[in-house]
């Protein structure tokens, strides 16, 4: 019951470890008249505790290492991770520097990449359609 | 005293950028602040070191994706002036053209947050769909929807042709009359004047001791603008006038940005309307003498300081200074202290922050004051 509510209407929950604000701002885009996602169910809340899907844009650095994981383990199950961006990839050329040390994928489990700096904001609906599939197949791996 | 300690952040519904405030209350007044930076540090002035000057320009435009297109043009004209290059019109009529562009862009994302942290969720709704027209523009005439690239040392990645041009203005034109009805909200509309006006108060002498710069200073009645004092690009030929309120406090701030927009406007207009019809040269820069240059444009959100050294055609040091660095950590606490909780959002909204700019290290010496002059300056970053 639980699954099918939020395969229709997945809430998300964005947090910027330590990006540059262009993933940011194209996420903020999506969910703007032009793109509206909310037309698809896909609804932005404030709260980690309320979401079915983290979107995490860029590189962690060690400041938000912790608390990312935080937010992490504060959601409920099942849930669902879409990083963002060439930086959650970890590529790039800000990858060799010294206070970033972790990419995403080494601190959470990541479901869905979305590639692209800063990805279009199709790419980004395009990337929470198809965590919502891997959600679907009972599969892990994106 | 305090009576207890509200958190704000790092992670936050109302911040789209983490950051941390530790706000103290008495009742519902903030009487203590325990401001915590750093969550978006990525040791960018690191990396720069050792890179080549072109991949500079790659990567200058990835410090921050809302003022990216500021960056490059810092960077280039550093470099430009350091190298003594002569620039062609055509190429600086289309660079002040995408920079006003992006100032567009940036201060009606801007808008729409201060409406959505005011509780006016349509107004923002609104804003952001009249700024997809703009991005639209930006997309069409850059390739990007959030980082340019469009620039290169002494010249462009490519021409725009003047179809396009005429379609630009065309696109701004609309926009700018689209958003008229939701500027006037802004002036006019009580329930906003009630939670804006009075709210956020810096002094102008405290504006002038912290040297703030950018929209703020111009709501504090400071006259300061690079594009007028320093001008740099096509600056110089575009008419245009630089907007300031004396209020000091959120709304004035809110008019001038809102007022700078009708001003982009006019200079996107003008330049478009003066273009020369010239060819732009290939990029061929091959490599640099050894050397150091400083340079400031107005970004939207202020001055921006760019310093560059340059050892054996690499980048050897790299030093920014960001209006956000200029402002945030100097008046937050000034503007905040005796506010109620509830305007904590609108206080921080009206500065404009972009903690992405801000992440620098700086080091203060606890109870020494120290003051860097210029030749301070060089024997310490240039190693002269």
């Amino acid at each position: 019951m639980a699954g099918k509510a939020i395969r229709r209407s997945p809430w998300i929950n964005h947090f910027n470890p330590g990006g540059c604000n262009g993933c940011a701002i194209e996420i903020l885009a999506t969910l703007t008249p032009r793109y509206d996602v909310e037309r698809l169910g896909i609804v932005l809340k404030g709260s980690p505790r309320h979401a079915d899907i983290l979107v995490v844009s860029g590189y962690a650095n060690r400041m938000n290492e912790t608390r990312l994981k935080r937010i992490y383990e504060q959601m409920s199950d099942p849930k669902i991770v879409v990083a963002i961006g060439r930086c959650a990839l970890g590529e790039g050329r800000l990858a060799k520097s010294y206070v970033l040390c972790k990419r995403v994928e080494e601190i959470i489990p990541v479901d869905v990449f979305v590639a692209g700096c800063p990805p279009t904001p199709e790419a980004i609906i395009e990337g929470i359609r198809r965590a919502l599939e891997v959600y679907k197949n009972g599969s892990k791996k994106g | 005293m305090h009576d207890f300690i509200v958190p704000f952040g790092p992670q936050h519904p109302a911040e789209k950028e983490p950051m941390c405030i530790r706000a103290g209350l008495e009742g519902e007044t903030i009487t203590e602040l325990d401001l915590r930076f750093g969550y978006v540090h990525r040791g960018m002035e690191k990396i720069f070191e050792g890179k080549g000057i072109d991949q500079g320009i790659y990567l200058c435009e990835r410090i921050c994706g809302l003022c990216s297109e500021s960056h490059s043009m810092a960077f280039t004209r550093t470099i430009e002036e350091m190298l003594g290059l002569d620039v062609p019109m055509r190429v600086r009529h289309l660079r002040s053209i995408v920079t006003e562009l992006s100032r567009l862009h940036s201060h009606m994302i801007w808008a729409g947050f201060m409406a959505h942290e005011a509780g006016y969720e349509t107004l923002f709704m609104y804003l952001m769909r009249e700024r997809e027209r703009i991005m639209d523009i930006l997309e069409r005439t850059t390739g990007g929807r959030v980082h340019y690239g469009i620039n290169k040392i002494g010249t462009l990645r490519y021409d725009v042709p003047n179809a396009k041009l005429a379609k630009m203005v065309e696109d701004v034109d609309t926009t700018l009359k689209n958003i008229e009805k939701y500027v006037d909200t802004f002036r006019n509309d009580g329930t906003l004047k009630e939670r804006l006006v009075g709210t956020g108060m810096i002094t102008g002498i405290q504006a002038k001791r912290f040297g703030i710069v950018g929209p703020v200073a111009r709501g504090c009645g400071i006259n300061n603008d690079v594009r007028k004092s320093d001008p740099y690009a096509a600056y110089d030929l575009a008419d245009f006038e630089v907007p300031t309120y004396k209020g000091c406090d959120a709304w004035s701030r809110t008019m001038v940005r809102l007022e700078e927009l009708y001003e982009s406007g006019k200079i996107i207009r003008q330049l478009i309307k003066d273009i020369p019809d010239e060819k732009i040269p290939a990029f061929k820069f091959t490599k640099a003498d050894d050397g150091d240059h400083f340079a400031r444009i107005e970004a939207p959100r202020g001055e921006l300081f760019y310093y560059l050294k340059v050892r054996d055609s690499k980048i050897d040091r790299l030093a920014i200074r960001t209006p956000s660095m200029a402002v945030l950590p100097m008046v937050l606490k000034p503007a905040l202290m005796g506010e109620k909780v509830s305007d904590l959002p609108i206080v921080i909204s009206s500065l404009d922050p972009c903690f992405s700019c801000m992440e620098r290290v700086v080091i203060v010496e606890k109870g020494k004051e120290k003051v860097y002059t210029e030749p301070d300056f060089r024997r310490k970053f240039s190693g002269r």
